[in-house]
């Protein structure tokens, strides 16, 4: 049989003709008021060991350090004091702190996926009520991105918060700069997966009037657009047709002169922040700054960064070791990032925030490094914050204890993955109807004491 | 201009006659000159004339009227004029200078053709023959056209002035598969005196060497060789001289040669430095071995089985067989790294060293230039693409282990067992310190076992998440949950049994606990390091006290016999080889064959790869099209493209350009591959597309203007095409355009040819007729050859961008 293309246009080009289209005038069906709001995600990929990003400077500490072992605790006289808490950062993650200074930053404690709220007995009890595939990098960074728990979904959800974008007539909801993320998959809302600079085609001057390039074009446009006649090529073929289409506008908004981005995209010293995390951070604010040529008013990004399964030298000395290096250079990308959004006027329309596969084991392995967990950790960065607020529950620093897994401190999340990023739907723009659709365990996590982590003030 | 030569006189310096050595098959008339290329003096202040003969046929049922040869307007600096001659002695007809002529139906006329100037002059030049109405001939390379030089020095100027043929009609004709044709052609040289390199070649079609061995001599008067026959030879050839050559052609036994003048043919040409004096040429035929496979089906296994399709592998195939290409495939071993893996160096080999030291030993360079060197160029396609696939399953990367040797030992292990047991590579990628290094198994203690490696090797090496059925589907419970395949104790309890392994101790030197990094054999054991208690694996026990050596083997063991591998690894084969979306009954059926070779043994993956190819699901021309297709991924689909053009390439413009669409070979970021082996297609209703894991909307363009960068502006100082220096016998990358270009004298001739080999007949009426209708713009005046190549440059520009040659079915 053939699938015809109007068919598979209506599976799939139909939403990413909407993304595009100017924003239409439909009844919206998101709440979240007037003007323009989004949402960033920061996905560390490999497992941030964030027990080694904040840290309890009180008596705490000793329990700390016992637990860690000298090879991976963090001296208490190297933490970052953070103002008015019992906790210090980690000494690279100086930018973090004055962020915090600034009353953008808040911290949410032991986060993670889970099918109901869990405890070490009812782990052990019932394996049925675990989480799919716990302690493995693929699954976890899944089911944090599609907000499964029991199984990881086939979409993901920041790409369902993008559905109903799409359904309210909003434009390019959901944009990667780190190219395909689960995350951002959505059923209906086809995401913008951008990895690199150049959106032109080569030698396709689409207003040359010579006989050579129109009779060229009219070729390569009836090759491009024919109809294939297996599902999978059509489909495909159908994702090569949009990204082309709309490539062509990207292309002036990322790579176009006169933007404020550049410039304002420095450290607290002024440099100017680079490397490949900075470029995907660095293209978001030109997106946003350009949100008005795409028609945007409601979205969501996607940036990620790698390199944090560290099973060895994860710590060489306390400022020092790749787990050091990794965290200052995603620190200075958040507050550089910060910055331009105040230079850009929309530091209290954008909110960003942390995500990472699991944090690592507590007790480290014999490789100056550590081992797969599961609670972890996590930041939010944004004016429209509360300011200075530490969420959740710190977890007890006992191996074996309560709030451990197993024996090498595998943290038990107190706070689903549901209410962290609950509280980030629902801000930019998600109605209570929704929620359910966005995140399909709703129903466990919002009520009864439970609902979105109060973030915003 | 100055008056028309006298073209009675020219004709009694040419002596005898030329006969017409082909004929174009397309257009209503056809037309052939012979000889093909002349050189001429310019005299001071004069004129310049080359004559040579013309013969034009009528192919059509109906008489034409007013037929005339003329110059195309752009050649203003030349003058044409031609005279009708008798065809059996090409002896002048009185009267008949510049005179139009008729022709009956199916009816010729032979013409002498006089093309002067008056300044110099170096180029292609094309007569167009028309008749009344608009009737006439295509304008074929070689054929029809005219290599002139006119030079104000005395060129040596040869004529090839007699080709005898058997047959007589113009055409090599080899009577049975493998046999042997002998013909003998004359020639006078009309210039000064000079050395003439003459030497004969094959023409065939696009890129591909004419499937035939040609030999050439100078012979005597009776006919017979005066030396013995070579590939080429070079004679002094005096003034008026006149020497006759044999030229020996015997067909390969196993290739067969269609008739098509215009792309079958032997010429013979006469060099004078790098300028060509003449050249004659013949057309040529052999009939091939009975067995001519599916077309269609030839080009689906060479999509499958090799780095990407073209003429001689899909001649290869259909003249083999599809089994018997295959049973050969598995025999062949071209490819190594070993020779790379030998290069052993100290950690601190390049320590004050400037580059290149550092690319050459601690980095994937030069693997990675030897890979797609081979995938280019070497017969052993299969092993190279199980291999490849390999390496994206049982992942290493530069990112963690940056040495050279050490990855070439690894990716050689994978290289040769590509046929292999897949208990020896589990047990080879397990031993290896590559490995080791890469997910920290090497020095993991008995104290704190080190889980990395341990996980992965079930995740990822053998079992995969969730239990399967043989046919890899889940395993489900009651609420239809899939079963893990393992729990985190299984991680911790494997993560026991294998501590205790360090770096390979290097020769002369004993085992430490923290033997220094080198990678050139197993690791070893350090045996206070190994936890020697006992463990359950998967509900399997191993006893204490059995060493770190045992403990590995029957963990290996263990995994090797869950049974899970089959599906698992059956299963990502097939989708690297054939299709993303496998039926499950395939699954299973490659799966039994992993189970059981027919032999009783297990993991033979030789056995494995050669049912994937020959399944039914594989081969039918009628595929489920709600599963069928697979997206070629970067890699494939740079090599896939120079192949197909013919490139000849070091392998170096591919890692220029990879990059961009994020696939470098052995730079995977993560051991989780470039791609997920179940990547969602978006919009599909549960298909997976792995490669679409890499395509967004930045590679969308930089996959087409990659594609783009190679053919329509395929030129030869193209950056990316460039050698490096650096790099010892460096050639960068080139492109011979010439035979497509020959090819694309008949547009739709180039469009059948790339239609067969590219694109499993998918273009349709439409597509054909603009693409016809853009080479068509694409003119360039003056120069008819780089317009012909320009024209299938943009053809097949248009054909590899596609969707439909991106993605196989």
């Amino acid at each position: 049989m053939t699938i015809g293309r109007r068919e598979i246009l209506k599976l799939v080009a139909g939403s990413s003709l909407a993304a595009f289209a100017p924003t239409l005038a439909r009844a919206q069906t998101v709440g979240g008021g007037s003007g323009y709001r989004a949402i960033v995600a920061l996905f560390l990929y490999g497992g941030n060991d964030s027990n080694n990003l904040i840290v309890p400077t009180d008596e705490r500490h000793a329990d700390y350090a016992a637990a860690r072992g000298s090879t991976l605790a963090i001296p208490q006289s190297s933490l970052l004091p953070l103002t008015g808490t019992s906790y210090g950062l980690h000494p690279a993650a100086a930018p973090l702190a004055d962020i915090w200074d600034e009353g953008a930053l808040s911290w949410m404690f032991n986060t993670g996926p889970l099918l109901q709220p869990m405890t070490r007995q009812l782990y052990e009890d019932r394996p049925d009520l675990r989480p799919a595939n716990l302690f493995s990098h693929d699954a976890q960074q899944n089911l944090w991105q599609t907000s499964g728990a029991q199984a990881e979904l086939p979409t993901g959800w920041l790409g369902r918060v993008g559905d109903g974008f799409v359904d309210a007539g909003r434009s390019a909801a959901s944009v990667s700069l780190s190219g395909a993320q689960r995350a951002m998959i959505g059923d209906r809302n086809q995401p913008l997966l951008i990895s690199g600079s150049n959106l032109s085609l080569n030698g396709y001057d689409p207003d040359s009037t010579s006989a050579r390039d129109i009779s060229r074009r009219a070729a390569f446009d009836a090759m491009l657009n024919a109809g294939q006649s297996n599902a999978l090529a059509q489909i495909t073929s159908v994702i090569m047709q949009g990204d082309i289409a709309r490539g062509a506008q990207l292309n002036t908004i990322l790579n176009g002169e006169g933007s404020a981005v550049d410039a304002a995209f420095v450290d607290q010293n002024g440099a100017p922040v680079t490397g490949s995390l900075a470029t995907q951070l660095k293209r978001i604010a030109r997106m946003i700054e350009g949100r008005d040529q795409l028609g945007a008013t409601r979205q969501t990004f996607m940036a990620t960064t790698g390199g944090f399964d560290n099973h060895r030298d994860q710590v060489g000395g306390p400022t020092d070791g790749l787990h050091a290096g990794l965290t200052a250079n995603f620190s200075r990308c958040v507050y550089a990032f910060y910055n331009t959004m105040k230079v850009l006027g929309m530091e209290d329309a954008v909110t960003l925030f942390s995500m990472s596969d699991f944090a690592r084991t507590f007790r480290g392995n014999g490789s100056r490094g550590s081992d797969h967990a599961w609670g972890s950790h996590q930041f939010v960065v944004g004016g429209a914050l509360q300011p200075r607020m530490l969420h959740g529950q710190f977890p007890e620093m006992a191996l074996g204890g309560p709030d451990d897994a197993r024996t090498n401190g595998r943290w038990i999340p107190q706070t689903s993955i549901d209410e962290y990023a609950g509280a980030l739907a629902r801000w930019v723009g998600v109605a209570d109807a929704d929620m359910p659709y966005v995140f399909p365990n709703w129903s466990t996590w919002n009520g009864g004491g439970r609902g979105p982590v109060p973030f915003f003030a | 201009m100055s008056g028309r030569p006298i073209i009675s006189n020219l004709i009694l310096a040419m002596g005898a006659a030329c006969c017409v050595t082909g004929a174009a098959f397309a257009g209503d008339l056809a037309a052939a000159i012979s000889p093909a290329a002349r050189s001429v003096a310019l005299p001071p202040g004069g004129t310049a004339t080359a004559t040579t003969f013309a013969t034009v046929i009528n192919r059509t049922d109906g008489a034409l009227g007013n037929c005339e040869p003329e110059l195309p307007g752009r050649f203003g600096a030349l003058d044409l004029s031609y005279a009708w001659t008798n065809p059996a002695d090409n002896s002048l007809i009185p009267g008949s200078e510049n005179t139009p002529f008729s022709l009956g139906p199916r009816a010729s006329q032979s013409l002498v053709l006089a093309i002067s100037g008056t300044a110099a002059f170096d180029g292609i030049v094309p007569p167009v023959f028309e008749c009344a109405g608009g009737a006439n001939a295509d304008t074929l390379y070689g054929i029809n056209t005219l290599d002139l030089t006119i030079s104000e020095t005395a060129p040596t100027d040869i004529l090839a002035i007699g080709i005898a043929l058997p047959s007589n009609d113009g055409v090599i004709r080899i009577a049975e598969a493998g046999g042997r044709q002998a013909y003998a052609i004359a020639a006078i040289n009309i210039g000064a005196d000079g050395d003439v390199l003459v030497s004969p070649r094959g023409i065939f079609g696009q890129n591909a060497p004419l499937p035939a061995d040609i030999t050439i001599c100078e012979s005597g008067p009776d006919g017979r060789c005066l030396a013995p026959a070579l590939s080429s030879l070079t004679v002094n050839f005096a003034q008026n001289g006149v020497r006759t050559f044999s030229v020996f052609v015997r067909a390969d036994p196993d290739i067969g040669i269609t008739l098509a003048p215009a792309n079958t043919r032997v010429e013979v040409r006469f060099l004078v430095g790098d300028r060509l004096a003449a050249a004659t040429s013949a057309a040529i035929t052999a009939p091939g071995p009975q067995a001519q496979g599916d077309a269609r089906d030839a080009l689906r296994l060479a999509q499958q089985a090799t780095f990407g399709p073209n003429q001689s592998v899909i001649d290869d195939i259909r003249r083999r067989g599809v089994e018997a290409w295959v049973d050969r495939q598995l025999t062949l071993t071209d490819s190594t790294y070993a020779d790379i893996a030998a290069q052993t160096v100290n950690p601190n080999f390049c320590r004050g060293v400037p580059q290149p030291c550092g690319r050459d030993h601690f980095s994937a360079f030069p693997l990675q230039m030897r890979f797609f060197r081979n995938a280019m160029d070497n017969p052993d396609q299969l092993r190279q693409r199980v291999a490849f696939a390999l390496s994206q399953i049982l992942v290493v990367g530069e990112n963690e282990v940056n040495t050279t040797y050490a990855l070439g030992r690894y990716q050689q292990m994978l290289l040769e067992n590509a046929f292999g047991n897949y208990r020896d590579i589990l047990r080879g990628v397990a031993l290896s310190p590559t490995m080791g290094d890469y997910l920290d198994m090497v020095n993991s203690r008995a104290e704190a076992p080190n889980e990395n490696f341990p996980r992965e090797l079930m995740q990822l090496f053998a079992l995969g998440e969730g239990r399967l059925n043989p046919d890899g589907t889940p395993i489900t419970d009651s609420q239809g949950r899939v079963l893990p395949a393992y729990t985190e104790a299984d991680v911790v309890e494997l993560s026991r049994a294998l501590t205790g392994w360090v770096y390979p101790t290097r020769p002369g030197e004993l085992p430490s606990v923290n033997n220094a990094r080198y990678y050139d054999a197993d690791m070893s054991v350090y045996a206070a390091e190994h936890d020697s208690a006992s463990k359950i694996i998967l509900g399997e026990g191993l006893v204490g006290g059995q060493g770190a050596a045992a403990d590995l083997d029957e963990a290996i063991d263990i995994l090797f016999e869950h049974p899970n591998v089959a599906p698992f690894i059956s299963g990502q084969l097939i989708q690297h080889l054939v299709t993303s979306n496998p039926s499950p009954a395939y699954v299973g059926r490659i799966s039994a064959v992993f189970e059981n070779n027919g032999s009783g043994v297990r993991g033979d993956l030789g056995a494995v790869v050669r049912a994937i190819l020959l399944d039914a699901e594989a081969r039918t021309p009628n595929p489920d099209l709600n599963r069928v297709g697979k997206l070629r991924e970067p890699v494939l689909l740079m090599v896939s493209t120079l192949r197909l053009i013919g490139a000849q390439s070091d392998g170096y413009v591919f890692l220029r350009r990879a990059g961009g669409m994020g696939q470098i070979p052995f730079e995977s970021p993560s051991v989780f591959n470039f791609y997920p082996p179940d990547f969602a297609l978006q919009g599909s209703d549960g298909l997976v597309s792995p490669s679409q894991g890499l395509v967004n909307m930045s590679s969308i363009y930089e996959r087409h203007n990659v594609l783009y960068d190679w053919t329509y502006n395929g030129y030869s100082t193209r950056w990316d095409w460039r050698p490096l220096s650096s790099w010892p016998g460096a050639t960068g990358t080139s492109v011979n355009w010439s035979s497509w270009g020959r090819l694309a004298q008949t547009p739709e001739r180039l469009l059948d040819v790339l239609d067969d080999i590219a694109l499993e007949e998918d273009l349709t009426a439409q597509q054909r007729a603009l693409i016809l209708d853009a080479m068509e713009e694409h003119t360039y005046w003056g120069n008819p050859l780089e317009e012909a190549q320009r024209r299938a440059r943009l053809a097949i520009y248009l054909i590899v961008t596609s969707p439909s040659f991106q993605i196989d079915q």
